[in-house]
This record gives structure tokens, C-alpha cells and sequence, in this order.
């Protein structure tokens, strides 16, 4: 295919433009990474950090001796995978009656379920109903509140709507029965937009500490993000701490240990969108649809 | 849509009917459950907004004070200017910020090496995942006085901008980092409706002759226009959320004036404890949102005949 | 979607919104009304000490590395005869998951809290229960002797309409001022003998470290000061302590109680520091670096300015600990060296500095121990007990002598094996030696009274040259949140005032335009929390009558 000339400068404009924005978003990783693996003289200097110009994995030695950290891990991991694979059920099943044109009130209860985004009870009654349903440190009371939400229903259920009704109806004369034409049709034709609600439903649940912080008492049962947050924005020495089991090791500073903290926290996370992306690819939905 | 138009004439009846089938009664009636337990009944919470809130009577025990909570919102000097700031920052972000995702989807749609593309994808959802507590850091740092960016504007022979204490300047660095944050994580959504697209149409445009400008302006973006209206549609219910933890971690005193939203005049002057004034405020908030949300609606129902809605 | 739904919507709220309008605003919680009696009579109480009794304990939060049933527990569990269920918070669930199972009804028996507006909405909220003065000078007289002398003050945050809740706390070494530091090698170089100790040799020095290239590396690139002002009580506070005022919070002026940052003084701090802006002798940069963490101390130790406040503790001066200021400014630059800096004198030659004063917290009890007073009646024991063991107070703190820690001739606490390395261990068992010692089960200082003989000689000496309690300026009524309209004003004031104050200093707002501020400032509310100031002046004579506390003065 020929390319004229302003298309050759389109081309050339976009991918530098999109190179320099894409080192932009670079930055902040490199800088903690840097930072991380910084030692604690070569933290403390002021400037760029792009490469740690003297090297200490003391920080990541410290960070991952932490036993809170490393249970925290496997706890954020459990409620990841379970959370997400919940959710894109539940989500799939909620949005696709409302894709239908043949359920009745269902404009009615696409506002019932947008309503739920606007307005919200706060954090004392959320609370009590939590306490009451017996879920306080339970892995359920952060899984359950955010397994559907309105979001999520409202985006599947608009590409839900792009799905031609003709190919209801048709596996409907063939005999399909809606859950059939749910998992046969639908859900296969939707893979980007499954892939999208994992993505936010996993990161949700992986970046979340707050609801954790409120139900889960219990600090072998919480999550990574929780002693993040320690870490990070309340500075604790004590929950530092809790990783040198032995002091002669040093080489590090409250800096860099944040640093290596927020490295290990985010790296798996970040990991899976390059993974996901395989979903995103052109022509994925139509591949079936004859119109 | 031509159904429940024509069930309103009808007697309204929750069985199914017609061609409506069990299977989805059986699919919804679970959800709408899920979200009256969840969502709805912590709803009554709300209630504590008209009330002199007593932790210890509880909710439905505690003294009724009418609208004085609502007095107290509103009744400081402060509150326009709170009010001014929060629509300003927030229509900001909203004209900017929303399409800022859609370009870049675009942007990213016409890369043709795909290795490029999935590297630039991954890189520019990156600072989605750092708290406003390290990015503030950063870009402090950066638009200081004496930081990168003055030194590189007086390399140019210029005068130093305040960008930081200067009310305009710090409300420009405040929304163009906020969507430099959020740009790449919310063209995620995009990228999915871009290949959806059915690539039949392309290659017919091809062969009809038409440029790649005239094929995205044709073809691209009038298959993304309903998620951008569902998205734009909702994004309203959040106009008086003007992004809490980024302004809270970047004002300093000398650009209060400008900074000052709803979020951080209800954490000061909120005691602790003091949870009706800050139901109060939500209320407040989501009644805003709520009335937007649904002229919006309405007002997207009817320039495109029923065709683009999100209920 | 129907029309009809919307409109119900729509109608629902807006009646609903009406409604609620129509019925009568009942008039905010009467502060002067007495509270409904206590059903407790004290006077019949008994303590049997032969019965174990559980008490759920939720201290201090941050103790985040503490485990259940760590040796300090075990060992006050073991002299007390009680169980001690402890819930260990980190400041974020304190802040948010604290007030919620309180409303879920699930108030520990015991209850720290640190800010005299909370105390008081749990005694709004009736979280907790009311324990008369009487009953704490009979079970804990000896504590109650130091209270008085360390921090009276605090009774005025347990003190509500006529009734005492809970037990206040003191730390004794708070009456101590906060100092800074100086670069010893620039004042060296630019030939500064004298470490400055008044507002006119700190200029000099100031204006020196700016002009006279105190670095020696040819350039203009080095300010003398980058004041910290991210926290209210840290902006400027050595500078206007030299003008006997703490600029955000209550002083005493002729036995009045006025407000520190609208005093004509004050006026005259910012003029100097407005003049020293001008002069260029502070950071430009300050009011953003402020709002970072770390960023003023980053600059000082990259030699960007040569004053730094606040560095109180001895061990910042420590050049061996790699990790202290002095170690890691060595690192950057072998030159480097910092010196303590004297709290500058005011008009009369007198040293002065901000200090938080011995007022401390209050320790709570919750309400559902009106049904088991006994358990407050063994908590008051074991306080006094602490009080007045030194081996009890030091165990309780910082472990056992021999089993975690020796004591070294000349030196401090030195701990033993494997408690001197392994800190995971050491946090899990509560053991924190030095400082304050653990406070999470006794919430009270005696950092001097008895950690005197345990302390390094260094230490002793820093604090006694530089940080004599004498000199210390601190808030008459203890914390300015004590007035009842503090939590609809303060912070709002604070926050204007400091805008006010950064534009004076950078020159965006006349020093001229002070009065103007001040009539606002009281507009703004400032008037209402004055009147309700010196309301409490007048009857805080009265309630420290009650406890005893009428004749002694904080030393």
C-alpha cells in the first residue's frame, strides 16, 4: 500500500510523539527503581535518578525478609485471581439481560444500578453491614461489596449492545437457551472487553487497601498494599523494622526501602497488561458476525 | 427501546411476557438483590446528612437537625470560592482530560509495528499505578524554582516561571500531570472498542479511496462514540470530584486560594468524628452528580433519537 | 427509559429534602448542660485482685511490628493478674477504623487518644464513661503528683462539663524546647566564631552563608535557611519563640489569653523574615519543598543552606552512625560538620523555644465498663504501680535488666544478644529501649524522673545545655484544640494564617496589611475561639483546685 507523503509525516510525528510521552510515563518507575537500588549515600543526593550510580540491594534484602510483606503477598495474590475471576461472572451475567431487548424494565434497572454510582451510603453503614454479615477478616468482605459494580455492568453491557440481536435470536430458534447464547455467543465475542474489565477489576483489587484496612484486622490475613501504605505515606519505622533481623546490615535509608517497596509491589501488577493484550486485537469481535 | 415504551401503556407487570424469558428474570433478579444488600440498604446511612449524628445512639436514634448541616456547608465565606475552584479544576480535567485517552488510543491505533505499539501501550499506563504521594515528588521537584524546568527556560534566556505559586500556573501543572497520570490507563477502554471494529469497513474505504484521516473520522471514531458518551455521561456524576489525593499532595499555601475544593474544606473543618457534615457534603455531591448524569442522559436520548443511552 | 421513573426520582429526593428542612433545627449539643449522672458508685466498688480480669487494651497506635502476648504483656499479665487483649493499629485504621467499631459497639475496655477534640466526641458519643478525680488520686496518688507537676494541662482535656473522663497523661521531657543545627564548617568559613544566639547574629550569619561563598566553590549557590513550614507548629517557631510568641497557638499576655500570630510581635517576626527574603537569605523555593517529605532536609544535607530546624536529638549529631544527619552529610561531603543551635534569646537576653509542653493524652475507658468498674479500679493500680516501681516503670518500657539489656558504666542502656541486632524480634516483644521506651501499656513519660542513670551521658548533656525546660514556650491551655469551637475554626485559621504569613514573607502581601489580617482573622472566627479561650483560662484554675493541681507550677 502506498503512503503519501503527509501520511509518511503522520507516521513519523506519531511514533516520536508517542516515544517521548511513553519515556515521560517512564520516568517515575525509573526514578524508584534507581532509588531502590541506591545506596543510602547515593540516595540521599539531590537531582535526576535515572541509574543508581552505587548499588545496594540492601532495601530489597530488607523488604523481602519483612514476614507482614510476604504473607501480604500471597494474601493480595488470593484475592486477585478470585476477585477478578468472580467478578467477570457476575458482571457478564448482570450486563447481558440488560443488552437484551426483550427484558422488560430494563431501562428501569440500568438507572437502578447507575444510581449506585452516585450515591453511596458512606462508611459507617457500610461498615455495620459487613460487621453483621459475619465477614470481619474474612477474605469475602473484600471480594463480595465490589464483586459487581455499576461500572463494569454499564461498559460489558454497551458492548454487549454492538452484538447483533439477530444472532440471539437465531441460536434462540436453534433451541439455545439464554445462558447458552450468554456463554456461547456473547462472552466470546467480547474478548476485549472482558480483558478490560479483568485488567480494572484485577489492578482494583491489587492497588486496594482501604476496605482491607476497615475489615481485616487480622495483619496475617491483610494485604500487601496495607503495609504499603505503612511503609510509604506513614513513614513507620516500626513496620520497617520488621525486616532487619539483622543490624548489621546497612546500606539503606527510609528512601530506598520505600523505593524497593513500591518496586515489588507494583512489578507483578504492571506485568499482566502486556499479557492481556493479545485480546485487544483488531477484528477479534466481528470474526463470527456475518451482517 | 420500542418495548418499554410500549409496556408504559401497558399494566405494568414484573412477570415476564411475551418473549422475555425466565432464564434472564433468573439472571437479573440476583443482581438487582446483590445490589440492594450491598448498595442501597448502607444507603440509609445517608440519612445522618439531615441529622446531629450521635455514634453512640446511632443512626435512627439520633436528634433530627434539619438542614443545619447543610448550613454548616455552606454557611462558611470560604464556600463560593471552594464551590468556584471545584467546578473550575473539574471542568478542566473533563474538556481536557476526557479526550486526552481518546487521542492516544487513536494515536496507538495507528501505530503499524505491533512489538512498538504493545511497548508504547504498557509504558504510557505506567504512572496510573504510582500514588499521588511519589508523583507529587517528582514533579515538584521538576517545576520548583530552581528545578529542571526553570533551569532549561533560563537556558533559553527566559524568566523563570512560578509554576508552582502562581495561581494559573500551579492550575495548569495540576491538570496536565493529572492527565498525564490517567491518559494511558483510561485509553484502555478505548483500545478494547477500536478492536471490536469490524475490519471489513477499512478495507471497503481502501478500496473506495478513502485517506486514513477520512477513514478515522468515517469509520473509527463513530464506532467509539458510544463508549465515549457512556463514559462522558458518567464521568459527569463525579463533577464535583476534583481529585482529592493529587491536589492534596501538590498545593502549598500560596495557591490555597485556587486549590481549595470541596474534599479539603470538608477534612478541615471536619472534627473528628464529625460524619454528618462530611455526609452532608456527599450528599451534596452526588445530588449534583445525579441531576447532570440524568440530563445528560436525557439530552443524549434525544439528539440521537434513542440510539446512544446509557439506561 | 420512562419518564416516569426519572420524575418519581426527582420528586422522592426533593420531598424528602423538604421535608427534613421543615422539621425544627434542635440546637447543637448545650456545652454547659451537666451530662446525665453515672450509674458507677464508686465509693461501694471493690477490686478483688484473686480474680483475673480481661481487659481489651487499644494503646498508641504504630506499634506495627508488636505481636499479641508479647513479653511486656506476659509480664504485667502475670504481676496484674489480668488478660490483655490487645488491638495494635497502624495511624491509618486509628484515623478510620477506630471511630467505626466504636459505632459497631465495640469499644475497648481501655482507650488511648491523643487530640482533645477526639476525647470529647467520645464523650458526646458516649463511647466512654466517666471516672471522678477522686477515685484516680485514691488508687494512683503517686502519678497523680507527677501529672500535676509535668502537665497539669491535660485535665483539661479529660475535664468535660463538670466531669473528668479518663485518665490524662504527661510526657515529661515535652516541656523541652525543639533546637535546630548549623553547618560548623561554613560559619568556620565564613569566619563566624560565635554560634549565633540572637535574631542579629543569625542574620549575619544567614546573610554570610548567602554572599561570602561558605562552600567555596566559586558560585552564588548557597541560601542560608530553608525554614520548614509544612507543619503549623515547625514554621518559624525559633524565630518568633525570640519574640516570646508561638505564632499558632494560645499565649498568655497579662494574664489574658491571647492568640500568638496576632500580637503586634508577631508583626515584627514577619518583618525581619520579610526582610531577610528580600535579602535572598532564605531558600525561594521553601514553600514547595515544604510540602514534600524530606526535601528541606535533602537540601541542607546537600549543602544548599546552612541552618536546619528542628534536629533535637542527640544522636543526629552522632558522626559514626552512618545514618544519622552528621553521618550522612559526611558521606556527601567529608567536610561537612554540624553543631546544636542555641535557641536564639529574646529582648531580655533570655534563650526561648517552642516546646509541646508535658500535657500529654488521655487514656479512656469505655462505657461498658460502668457495668465492671473493677477493671478500671486494676488499670489505675498497675499505673500507679509503674509510677512508682523504677524496675516495675523500666520493664514495663524497655524489658527486663540482665534478660534483654545491661546497664554499661558511662554509657546507656546497651542491649543484649540476640535483642541488639535482630529488631523484627525485638519489635514482636514490645522491647524498645531508650527514648520513651514502649508506651503502648503505660502512656506516660518519666524520661527523666527515672531514665536519668540509664541514659547515655551524652545525651543528658545535649539536652541539658541546649534543651534546658525553663526556656521552653508552650500553650498555657496545653493544645489550642481544647476550646469548644476548635474543630469548626482552627484548622480553617491555621491554614489562613500561614497563607497569610508565606505571602508577607515572600513579599505578595504588604506587612502593612497586618491589622487588615487580624480583623479577619477574628471574623473568621478567631474572635469566638479568644472569648472561649479565656473562658477556660478563668475556670481552669478551678479544675486544677479539684485535682490538686492549684498550687504547682510546671518546671
Amino acid at each position: 500500500m502506498k503512503q503519501t507523503a503527509g501520511e509518511k509525516l503522520f507516521n513519523g510525528f506519531n511514533i516520536v510523539f508517542l516515544g517521548g510521552l511513553a519515556l515521560l510515563c517512564l520516568y517515575p518507575f525509573l526514578y524508584t527503581l534507581s532509588l531502590s537500588f541506591s545506596t543510602a549515600a547515593e540516595a540521599n543526593r539531590e537531582g535526576f535518578h535515572f541509574f543508581p550510580r552505587a548499588v545496594s540491594l540492601a532495601s530489597y534484602q530488607m523488604v523481602l525478609s519483612n514476614p507482614d510483606i510476604l504473607r501480604g503477598y500471597v494474601n493480595t495474590i488470593t484475592r486477585t485471581l478470585l476477585g477478578t475471576a468472580l467478578t467477570l461472572v457476575a458482571t457478564c451475567v448482570a450486563a447481558y439481560p440488560l443488552a437484551r431487548k426483550n427484558l422488560p424494565h430494563r431501562s428501569a434497572i440500568t438507572f437502578f444500578i447507575v444510581f449506585t454510582m452516585i450515591f453511596s451510603g458512606g462508611l459507617v453503614p457500610g461498615y455495620l453491614l459487613i460487621k453483621n454479615l459475619g465477614l470481619i477478616n474474612s477474605i469475602w468482605a473484600l471480594i463480595i461489596p465490589t464483586l459487581i459494580t455499576a461500572f463494569n455492568v454499564i461498559i460489558m453491557k454497551n458492548f454487549f449492545d454492538a452484538i447483533p440481536e439477530s444472532l440471539a435470536e437465531s441460536a434462540r430458534i436453534d433451541g439455545a437457551n439464554e445462558w447458552s447464547i450468554l456463554f456461547r455467543i456473547y462472552i466470546p465475542l467480547s474478548k476485549p472487553v472482558l480483558a478490560t474489565v479483568a485488567l480494572w477489576t484485577a489492578v482494583m483489587h491489587w492497588n486496594s487497601w482501604f476496605d482491607a484496612m476497615l475489615y481485616i484486622t487480622d495483619d496475617r490475613k491483610q494485604v500487601l498494599q496495607t503495609f504499603l501504605q505503612r511503609i510509604v505515606i506513614e513513614s513507620s519505622t516500626q513496620m520497617m523494622e520488621l525486616g532487619i533481623t539483622n543490624s548489621s546490615v546497612t546500606g539503606f535509608t527510609t528512601e530506598t526501602v520505600k523505593a524497593a517497596t513500591i518496586i515489588l509491589t507494583i512489578l507483578p501488577i504492571i506485568c499482566i497488561y502486556p499479557f492481556l493484550q493479545k485480546y485487544f486485537v483488531k477484528g477479534v469481535m466481528m470474526g463470527g458476525v456475518k451482517e | 427501546m420500542t418495548d418499554s415504551t410500549h409496556s408504559r401503556r401497558k399494566k405494568i407487570s414484573l412477570l415476564p411476557r411475551g418473549r422475555c424469558n425466565i432464564d434472564l428474570w433468573l439472571m437479573t433478579v440476583p443482581v438487582v438483590l446483590f445490589f440492594l444488600i450491598f448498595n442501597y440498604i448502607p444507603m440509609a446511612g445517608m440519612v445522618i446528612a439531615f441529622k446531629d449524628y450521635n455514634l453512640g445512639d446511632g443512626i435512627l436514634h439520633s436528634a433530627w437537625a434539619g438542614m443545619e448541616n447543610f448550613v454548616r456547608l455552606f454557611g462558611s465565606s470560604d464556600f463560593p470560592n471552594v464551590i468556584r475552584n471545584t467546578l473550575t479544576i473539574s471542568l478542566l480535567r473533563l474538556s481536557f482530560g476526557f479526550f486526552a485517552p481518546v487521542i492516544l488510543a487513536l494515536m496507538l491505533n495507528e501505530l503499524r509495528q505491533q512489538v512498538y505499539k504493545r511497548v508504547i501501550q504498557t509504558l504510557s499506563y505506567l504512572p496510573y499505578f504510582f500514588s499521588w504521594v511519589i508523583l507529587s515528588g517528582i514533579f515538584l521537584m521538576l517545576f520548583s524554582g530552581s528545578g529542571p524546568a526553570n533551569m532549561f527556560i533560563k537556558l533559553l534566556g527566559a524568566k523563570p516561571v512560578a509554576f508552582l505559586t502562581n495561581d494559573v500556573w500551579f492550575i495548569t501543572v495540576l491538570i496536565a500531570t493529572g492527565i498525564w497520570q490517567s491518559a494511558g490507563w483510561g485509553a484502555v477502554i478505548y483500545l478494547a472498542a477500536l478492536s471490536g471494529i469490524n475490519p471489513v469497513l477499512y478495507e471497503a474505504a481502501t478500496i473506495d479511496g478513502a485517506t486514513r484521516w477520512q477513514q478515522m473520522l468515517t469509520i473509527t471514531l463513530p464506532c467509539l462514540a458510544p463508549t465515549m458518551v457512556t463514559l462522558f455521561i458518567l464521568s459527569l456524576g463525579g463533577i464535583l470530584t476534583a481529585g482529592f489525593d493529587q491536589i492534596y499532595n501538590m498545593y502549598n499555601p500560596l495557591v490555597y486560594n485556587v486549590s481549595d475544593i470541596i474534599d479539603t474544606y470538608v477534612l478541615r473543618r471536619m472534627m473528628d468524628l464529625d460524619m454528618d457534615l462530611a455526609a452532608a457534603a456527599g450528599m451534596f455531591k452526588s445530588v449534583v452528580g445525579l441531576i447532570l448524569i440524568v440530563g445528560a442522559n436525557t439530552l443524549s436520548k434525544k439528539l440521537t433519537q434513542g440510539e446512544q443511552s446509557v439506561w | 427509559m420512562n419518564r416516569n421513573a426519572l420524575i418519581f426520582t426527582f420528586v422522592t429526593i426533593c420531598a424528602v429534602v423538604l421535608i427534613v428542612a421543615l422539621i425544627p433545627t434542635r440546637p447543637r449539643t448545650d456545652i454547659n448542660a451537666p451530662l446525665p449522672p453515672s450509674p458507677v458508685n464508686w465509693s461501694i466498688v471493690q477490686d478483688d485482685t484473686n480474680n483475673t480480669l480481661t481487659i481489651s487494651w487499644l494503646g498508641i497506635p504504630g506499634y506495627e511490628a508488636a505481636r499479641p502476648g508479647s513479653w511486656i504483656q506476659q509480664m504485667l499479665e502475670e504481676r496484674f493478674n489480668i488478660r490483655l487483649d490487645t488491638i495494635f493499629m497502624d495511624l491509618n485504621a486509628f484515623a478510620k477504623r477506630r471511630p467505626l467499631i466504636l459505632c459497631g459497639g465495640q469499644a475497648p475496655d481501655v482507650m488511648w487518644d491523643g487530640f482533645p477534640t477526639s476525647v470529647r466526641n467520645n464523650i458526646e458519643n458516649r463511647f466512654i464513661m466517666s471516672v471522678p478525680y477522686s477515685v484516680i488520686l485514691q488508687h494512683a496518688p503517686t502519678y497523680v503528683s507527677l501529672l500535676n507537676r509535668y502537665g497539669k494541662e491535660a485535665w483539661l482535656y479529660s475535664y468535660y462539663r463538670g466531669e473528668n473522663f479518663g485518665l490524662p497523661t504527661f510526657i515529661e521531657g515535652a516541656n523541652r524546647p525543639r533546637v535546630g543545627c548549623w553547618r560548623k564548617d561554613w560559619l568556620d568559613a565564613v569566619g563566624i566564631t560565635k554560634v549565633p544566639d540572637t535574631v542579629e547574629s543569625m542574620h549575619e550569619a544567614l546573610r554570610r552563608f548567602r554572599y561570602n561563598d561558605p562552600d567555596g566553590n566559586g558560585k552564588k549557590d548557597t541560601y542560608g535557611w530553608n525554614p520548614y513550614i509544612g507543619h503549623w507548629s515547625l514554621a518559624f517557631s525559633e524565630l518568633f519563640a525570640a519574640y516570646d510568641l508561638l505564632a499558632f497557638d494560645f499565649v498568655e499576655r497579662d494574664g489574658k489569653i491571647t492568640w500568638g500570630g496576632i500580637l503586634p510581635e508577631c508583626r515584627e517576626a514577619l518583618a525581619t523574615l520579610r526582610r531577610w527574603y528580600e535579602e535572598e537569605l532564605l531558600d525561594p523555593d521553601f514553600v514547595v519543598d515544604s510540602q514534600q517529605n524530606q526535601v528541606t532536609e535533602r537540601k541542607f544535607q546537600n549543602g544548599r543552606a546552612g541552618y536546619l530546624f528542628p534536629l533535637d536529638f542527640y544522636t543526629a549529631y552522632d558522626t559514626s552512625d552512618p545514618a544519622s544527619m552528621s553521618g550522612i552529610l559526611q558521606a556527601l561531603n567529608p567536610n561537612a560538620k554540624i553543631i546544636p543551635a542555641p535557641l536564639l534569646k529574646n529582648r531580655d537576653g533570655q534563650p526561648r523555644g517552642q516546646a509541646w509542653g508535658g500535657a500529654a493524652h488521655v487514656l479512656q475507658f469505655g462505657r461498658q465498663l460502668e457495668q465492671q468498674p473493677e477493671k478500671v479500679i486494676r488499670v489505675l493500680e498497675m499505673i500507679e504501680a509503674i509510677t512508682k516501681d523504677k524496675t516495675l516503670y523500666l520493664e514495663s518500657t524497655s524489658g527486663r535488666e540482665g534478660l534483654h539489656w545491661t546497664k554499661q558504666a558511662g554509657a546507656g542502656i546497651e542491649l543484649l544478644p540476640p535483642w541488639n541486632t535482630d529488631k523484627q524480634l525485638r519489635g514482636a516483644q514490645m522491647l524498645a529501649p531508650g527514648g520513651f521506651g514502649c508506651m503502648f501499656f503505660y502512656p506516660a513519660g518519666l524520661d527523666y524522673t527515672y531514665q536519668t542513670a540509664y541514659r547515655d551521658p551524652a545525651y543528658l548533656r545535649f539536652e541539658d545545655t541546649f534543651k534546658k525546660p525553663e526556656w521552653g514556650l508552650s500553650n498555657p491551655l496545653g493544645k489550642s484544640e481544647v476550646v469548644p469551637s476548635a474543630g469548626r475554626y482552627l484548622n480553617d485559621l491555621r491554614n489562613f494564617q500561614m497563607t497569610v504569613f508565606v505571602e508577607m514573607v515572600i513579599g505578595k502581601r504588604p506587612i502593612a496589611s497586618f491589622d487588615e489580617y487580624v480583623t479577619e482573622w477574628k471574623q473568621r472566627g478567631g474572635a469566638v475561639l479568644l472569648q472561649e479561650a479565656n473562658d477556660m483560662y478563668e475556670t481552669m484554675q478551678q479544675i486544677f483546685n479539684q485535682v490538686g493541681a492549684g498550687e504547682t507550677r510546671n518546671d
